[in-house]
């Protein structure tokens, strides 16, 4: 039975070989920016499919980084970033380290990246800011946030960055997310 | 006493008098800083306790929950299996497959000459040189095809698996992360950053309306203490005032004058002169002893502390001793086990080796006993010689009766 089997799946193998063959093929960061790259993100058309495909681009350039981490920032590239009308949300500048914060921090993330710190991180590259502005509740760090009016538009900034808290910074213990760090004396007497 | 002399020591007794208010005053006046400053900062204090109380009051109201985003977050795409490591799986593929074909056909034609018989002229060709390449075609196989397809074949069940899951994740991820997931997230969020600008805005201004208080407050006390040391200062004038007008004895005496005051009253000294003299002798003894007092103490302290250390450095060395005593022992009684097992093991070898020794005796009286019964039923017994009899059990020259 068992030898029936193997030669089963050994005709399949035979058959499939050039898909298999396909599978198989080992993807550098170089294949993203190629035309197979372009179209394969082209026709990405799912939710599901758009973050695969910048999961997949990222666990390349990162090697061994957290998974978790770049599964989050794959998530917000593709539902927030991509197709944006901001510098880094077009092809290719989305895959490119020195356009895209988030793709340079991807790069950077490690097996112990903690997910608070990640996303104190990408906001402040987002922003070009020193990060521990978005830690120390004497800085506000919430004023350095977009907001929006209560019948305004939200604006594609707006909507990054609670995707970057929703993501990375919510698991936080405390009272507010961070960056909504506010402490009622330090706060105010860095003002005065 | 004349009246004179009773001049003096009232004299004398009213500059101690004065020197003591002045001295107490004095101490007063550099207390003050200390004391203004334990109240200041119990007036921050209190500040600080009020506008935290005020925000935790706040905390406790905050309005909005923390916004949750689209739970496709929470589930991360399945984990690909590990590609094998070959570089031309195609290749791989058909080699095996190649590998696999010829050995199969080796087989059937193995079969072939099993089924035709050898004896006949093409059946002994195949007889002759059938084996060869059906050998050499399982080892190519076995060498070579089987292990790359049983690494692809591997990976492609993982793979199988992994299709499986990871098509479970799309369709979670597809479900939970819809526009209006996205929407229903930036509208908690609007709500959230609402609720939090109107909390720090209320912290502000209290934080504003404390502060005033604070600094009210701190005015106040800066107010009290400055006229404190105002009057403080106006005294020290007035006792200073006094002081200079005493001129029974110099202003450097001023602090011994209730020493000199004693020892004219209790007649020590017939002279102001010879009660000063006297005066200062008995300071620099007070002082000396005082001193050798330290002193001593200093000396009592330092012996106190080498019999600590001594005591401590015994009681250290009694313990090293306790345990070096303990190891030995259990040191001792790991070698008497240790010992008792090897005694142990040594016995139980030389009744394996008896108990084998009897099983041999019994084999060979068995082989005995089957020579000699097989022997007495050959038909040839009485021809066998004695020797011959003993191999019985082999014996090919065995004819049953």
């Amino acid at each position: 039975m068992k030898i029936i089997e193997i030669s089963k799946k050994t005709v399949e193998l035979v058959k499939k070989r050039s898909e298999i063959g396909k599978k198989l093929q080992e993807k550098d960061s170089g294949w993203f920016l190629s035309s197979e790259g372009e179209e394969a993100l082209r026709n990405s058309k799912a939710p599901s499919q758009k973050t695969k495909y910048f999961f997949d681009y990222l666990s390349v350039i990162s090697k061994n980084g957290d998974r978790d981490t770049l599964y989050r920032i794959a998530y917000i590239i593709a539902n927030s970033i991509l197709g944006s009308s901001l510098e880094f949300g077009k092809y290719p500048q989305i895959l490119s380290p020195d356009k895209n914060p988030f793709v340079k921090y991807a790069m950077t993330v490690t097996q112990n990246s903690n997910l608070v710190a990640s996303g104190v991180m990408l906001l402040s590259l987002l922003h070009g800011e020193d990060a521990s502005k978005y830690i120390h509740a004497e800085e506000r760090p919430y004023t350095l946030l977009s907001y929006c009016d209560e019948n305004s538009t939200k604006s594609e900034i707006y909507k990054i960055e609670r995707e970057i808290i929703g993501a990375f910074c919510n698991e936080f213990s405390g009272n507010y997310i961070p960056p909504y760090m506010y402490d009622i004396v330090s706060s105010a007497r860095s003002d005065s | 006493m004349n009246s004179e002399m009773t001049n003096i020591i009232a004299e004398l007794n009213r500059a101690n008098s004065l020197y003591d208010n002045l001295q107490e005053l004095h101490r007063e006046l550099d207390h003050l800083p200390t004391a203004k400053s334990v109240e200041e900062d119990e007036i921050y204090e209190e500040t600080v306790l009020k506008l935290n109380e005020f925000k935790s009051e706040k905390d406790g109201e905050f309005p909005v929950k923390k916004p949750l985003l689209s739970p496709a977050i929470l589930t991360t795409i399945p984990k690909v299996p590990e590609k094998p490591d070959t570089k031309t799986p195609e290749k791989d593929i058909m080699i095996g497959a190649i590998s696999a074909l010829a050995m199969l056909a080796c087989a059937a034609i193995w079969l072939l000459m099993i089924i035709i018989n050898p004896e006949s002229g093409f059946g002994l060709i195949l007889a002759y040189f059938c084996p060869v390449p059906l050998l050499a075609s399982i080892a190519v196989f076995f060498a070579v095809g089987m292990p790359k397809l049983k690494k692809i074949l591997d990976w492609q069940a993982k793979h199988e698996t992994w299709e499986k899951d990871y098509a479970d994740w799309e369709r979670n991820f597809n479900n939970a992360a819809t526009a209006e997931e996205d929407e229903r997230f930036l509208n908690e969020f609007k709500k959230y950053d609402f609720a939090f600008l109107e909390l720090v805005k209320a912290c502000d201004k209290k934080y504003e309306d404390e502060e005033k208080r604070c600094q009210k407050a701190l005015n106040a006390n800066k107010k009290k203490y400055d006229q404190k040391e105002l009057e403080i200062l106006n005294s020290i004038n007035e006792v200073e005032k006094d002081l200079s007008q005493v001129t029974v004895i110099h202003s450097s005496l001023f602090e011994h004058a209730w020493r000199i005051s004693s020892i004219l009253s209790t007649g020590r000294a017939d002279t102001l002169k010879d009660a000063i003299n006297l005066a200062l002798e008995e300071d620099r003894r007070d002082k000396e002893e005082a001193e050798r007092r330290a002193e001593a103490q200093r000396q009592e302290a330092i012996l106190e502390q080498q019999a600590m250390d001594n005591r401590m450095h015994n009681a250290a060395m009694e313990r090293a001793a306790e345990e070096e005593a303990r190891r030995t022992r259990a040191h001792n009684a790991a070698m008497e086990r240790a010992a008792q097992q090897q005694a142990q093991a040594a016995e139980a070898q030389a009744r394996e080796a008896a108990k084998q020794t009897e099983m041999a005796k019994k084999q060979a009286n068995d082989a005995m006993r089957a020579a000699s019964a097989r022997c007495s039923r050959c038909a040839n017994y009485s021809k066998c010689s004695y020797k011959v009899k003993q191999n019985a059990v082999n014996c090919a020259a065995y004819t049953p009766r």
